[in-house]
């Protein structure tokens, strides 16, 4: 007890000297790995790392991002980077970003992501490192975004898809359904009045599923404070979290109607610049990386997936973590990453 | 073996902190499942709305009284320069696909192979 009462103070200490210094501290930096700009349009950002490998496989690999979050998830700090991970085993790695849509990309609808953005960082790819074929890796809407892409492109390029805590049965999002119900919600005045949808929008409606969670949060940072390790980490993660973007107005309104009150991704029903958007017209490789604890997009809404295509070489996995935990992170580094580098490595050939 | 909570208050509190964590994320849940608040927050979230619309309206009137850019000015030139950066953007696609694939990156080759999976059993 005596033993357990020293460290205690010794920690109190620790606290306040290091709290007072969180005042002055600069934002944590994040996605350090070297890469360049390969394409910058507008709203969207084609990144490519440099190779750390000695000898790469042939095919590369595409990232794509959830259009409300920055992509240095994948990149967020060494040692606990995605892409530092892949690279280091020996993959191409691209990551397709966005930045907040100017007014004039209010418009913006998901057909210009499917079937514009995407192929896009496409043909950058292929132009640039001289292959056709190419995997891509969706987040969240990323990988809603990235199987609507595979669903109206069955001839390829597209050679491997891995999503990541994606969901397909939007009315398993209860939360989220019912605040944006028609009887509830007025999608129509909002885009039209705002354009562009504040991020603070996205964030509240984010932290409403978990009310407590950011208070319980600050309390176990200061419990912490001791620890620079908990501290970066915590702060990092804030950091992306602060950083989360607008949303186009037109796909806000399009996702809200047609995704989560009509649930048209499920059904089938979905169409993007006149393409059915089938699921079962998938046939590449799919794996499908499920968050145990996900409280954004629970199992129900993403179970589907793996049901809907028509591929016949598929593979679900459900790891321990939550909706951004399983990505990124200490814990991601040992749970999700070598599945990844098992999967991916033996396809990309 | 566990230490007993008397023996270790730090490790209490910190349960207890998880526990209340999980039980207001439930019944806010619950509470924010209700038709009834959905309702509210439908409500609630119009009005901001057309108070920012108001007030954007008023700031543009001032600003322009007073011989000043609005903010609706600096984002018709950010569209402007947008476009501009767009149409560079399909004048440099035309030219690459007049001139033929530009050369790929040089990396390392891309002959690499999965290690050998480890024999079974």
């Amino acid at each position: 007890m005596a033993e357990r009462m020293r460290i205690e103070v010794e920690r109190m200490i620790q606290r306040n000297i290091k709290g007072l210094e969180q005042f002055t501290a600069p934002p944590q930096p994040v996605g350090l790995t070297p890469k360049d700009v390969v394409a910058s349009r507008g709203t969207m950002q084609l990144y490519h790392y440099r190779p750390m490998a000695d000898e790469i496989y042939r095919v590369p690999v595409l990232f794509v991002m959830a259009t409300t979050n920055r992509g240095y998830i994948f990149d967020l700090a060494p040692g606990q980077s995605l892409v530092e991970f892949l690279l280091k085993r020996g993959y191409d790695v691209y990551v397709l970003d966005w930045s907040p849509p100017r007014r004039d990309e209010s418009k913006l609808r998901m057909e210009d992501y499917v079937l514009d953005f995407i192929p896009d960082a496409i043909r950058h790819i292929q132009q640039r490192s001289g292959e056709r074929e190419v995997s891509l890796i969706g987040y969240c809407m990323g990988g809603v975004l990235s199987s609507c892409y595979a669903a109206t492109h069955p001839d390829g390029p597209l050679t491997n898809l891995i999503c990541f805590t994606t969901p397909v049965d939007f009315h398993h999002m209860t939360l989220f359904r019912m605040w944006s119900d028609r009887k509830n919600f007025d999608v129509d005045r909002l885009v039209d009045t705002l354009g562009n949808v504040p991020a603070e929008i996205i964030v509240t409606s984010f932290d409403m599923l978990r009310p407590a969670t950011r208070g319980a949060g600050q309390v176990r940072l200061w419990d912490n404070m001791w620890s620079d390790e908990y501290v970066e980490g915590f702060r990092r993660m804030e950091r992306w979290s602060n950083e989360t973007l607008p949303l186009a107005g037109e796909y806000f309104r399009q996702t809200t109607n047609e995704l989560t009150r009509d649930n048209k991704l499920y059904t089938g029903e979905l169409t993007l610049g006149g393409r059915p958007v089938k699921l079962e017209n998938i046939k590449v490789p799919i794996f499908h990386i499920i968050a145990e604890h996900d409280h954004i997009v629970t199992y129900d809404a993403s179970k589907p997936l793996i049901q809907m295509v028509g591929s016949a070489d598929k593979e679900e996995l459900v790891v321990k973590g939550g909706h951004v935990s399983v990505l990124a992170g200490a814990n991601a580094v040992k749970r999700m990453w070598p599945h990844i580098d098992r999967w991916l490595g033996e396809r990309s050939t | 073996m566990a230490k007993s909570p008397f023996q270790d208050p730090i490790a209490l509190w910190r349960d207890m902190l998880d526990k209340w964590e999980k039980q207001v994320n439930e019944t806010g849940n619950k509470v924010m499942g209700s038709e009834q608040f959905s309702g509210v927050m439908g409500k609630a979230s119009t009005l901001p709305l057309q108070m920012q619309k108001l007030t954007g309206e008023f700031m543009a009137k001032y600003l322009s009284a007073m011989n000043l850019p609005s903010r609706d000015d600096i984002v018709a030139l950010g569209e402007r320069l947008g476009a501009i950066e767009d149409k560079l953007h399909r004048i440099g696609a035309a030219l690459d696909a007049k001139g033929g694939p530009a050369q790929p990156f040089a990396g390392p080759p891309r002959t690499r192979k999965p290690a050998p999976k480890a024999p079974q059993g």
